[in-house]
């Protein structure tokens, strides 16, 4: 069997595509009395030694190729080749052996950051690098991996069980379909990791795109076909804002509250970032579709 | 259930009926400290107890387990991971310990598994750094 080398991974990296159109979110930007502590952060990751518990080689990475060098750094200083196997997550072995020697390649893309994380208790992140990672001989996805911006390691899922990753949605693809289900033309689509009632979690990240002011989260995910479908954040829709002190019940009650006036009755809490929350509704195709 | 979920009141007395655990209980990350939060978790998952934890206050996953290592050059010791399981995304998932601490916001936890969080906390808290994090102790328990 030919071991891949690095060099012919970051061929298949140049190719990989990183970002959709440019990055957007509907709102819900961090508090500007937080930057300091955010560039705090930022300082330190970016002086930080080896050893330390923020170092990376590369910090904010702006190359595939950083991305996969912070990502390989982090995951060998794990040390999983020390530990029982029966105590490493399902799929592991795969993962630790093709990274050891060097028989995995790997995509890089980016999601947007749409958790409590992008507005952190230290550090503000936007974005996620999502490396997926292949074995080089069968082409199997066996893993994928996020970094956040500052190319700190975030989530791992591996493959395990017999049945695929779910493919991430194509983009052109999705645009399409929705256009033919719902009669609505989009633009700029981007990958979104969402953890609220819309659940779009790191390894499956949705597809989200806007019309106006309006945004589209669409959600096919084959984990939770009874939560898929295409859900609309309109522009108009109101934006609930956390106040010092006050924690997020606070905001399921304006929710609830909101839902009553309207007579609607149906709405998921969905956050934007920051101190926002506002409410997306799942779209019902026009009548003949 | 509804469609679009129920209260998270509602999980602890549903883990107490539907399995053997009867002493669960909604702890919310909000009103209670960041350390006893994280020791309580480290604790449970030492007595090989699994618990529920709370994405955003509407998610629901279960932490099995997780990772840390010892530092000999610094002497710390690093709370690297956290393995979950989650019925939207899939099995043994891992989070970083830091990223883990900004997206819990409560966790559904039994009382007897946690009995000696405070002190575990007590002997190891000072020592404890998370993967990720700039945070240093000691923390009020």
């Amino acid at each position: 069997m030919r071991r891949v080398p690095f060099l012919a991974l970051s061929l298949l990296v140049a190719g990989a595509v990183r970002c959709l159109a440019d990055p957007w979110s509907p709102g819900g930007e961090c508090r500007p009395e937080d930057q300091p502590k955010y560039d705090q952060f930022e300082r330190a990751v970016r002086t930080a030694s080896p050893g330390s518990t923020v170092y990376v080689p590369k910090p904010y990475p702006t190359t595939d190729r950083q991305v996969i060098q912070d990502f390989l750094y982090q995951y060998k200083s794990l040390h999983r080749e020390r530990a029982d196997p029966k105590k490493l997550p399902k799929g592991e072995l795969p993962l630790l052996q093709g990274i050891l020697d060097s028989t995995v390649t790997f995509t890089v893309q980016r999601a947007e950051d749409w958790t409590l994380g992008r507005c952190g208790k230290e550090e503000r992140s936007y974005f996620f690098h999502l490396i997926r990672v292949f074995d080089a001989a069968s082409g199997a996805e066996i893993s994928r991996v996020t970094l956040r911006e500052s190319g700190l390691w975030t989530s791992k899922s591996n493959y395990f069980s017999g049945a695929p990753f779910p493919p991430l949605p194509d983009p052109e693809a999705a645009m399409r379909k929705v256009a033919a289900a719902y009669n609505i033309q989009g633009d700029s689509p981007q990958y979104v990791v969402s953890l609220g009632g819309i659940y779009c979690p790191w390894s499956v990240p949705c597809l989200a795109f806007r019309q106006g002011d309006d945004v589209y989260i669409y959600l096919d995910s084959p984990f939770s076909k009874s939560s898929n479908g295409l859900f609309k954040i309109a522009g108009a829709e109101p934006r609930f804002v956390l106040k010092p002190g006050q924690r997020i019940e606070s905001v399921h009650q304006a929710r609830a509250s909101a839902l009553r006036t309207d007579g609607t009755g149906q709405g998921q809490l969905f956050y934007l970032g920051g101190t926002t929350w506002t409410i997306a509704r799942k779209v019902t195709s026009p009548p003949g579709r | 259930v509804a469609p679009d979920g129920t209260p998270a009141v509602n999980v602890p007395p549903g883990v107490n009926f539907y399995t053997s655990t009867n002493d669960a209980n909604l702890i919310s990350g909000f009103y209670t400290s960041p350390a006893q939060f994280a020791s309580m978790q480290v604790t449970s998952i030492n007595n090989q107890r699994p618990f529920i934890a709370v994405f955003n206050q509407q998610h629901v996953v279960v932490v099995s387990g997780g990772s840390w290592h010892h530092d000999d050059n610094t002497g710390w010791n690093v709370w690297d991971t956290v393995i979950y399981q989650d019925p939207t995304a899939g099995a043994d998932l891992e989070l970083d310990g830091s990223r883990w601490q900004n997206e819990i916001t409560d966790m559904v936890i039994g009382s007897s598994a946690t009995a000696d969080a405070q002190a575990n906390f007590d002997q190891y808290g000072d020592s404890v750094r998370v993967r990720g994090s700039l945070q240093r102790g000691p923390y009020q328990y």
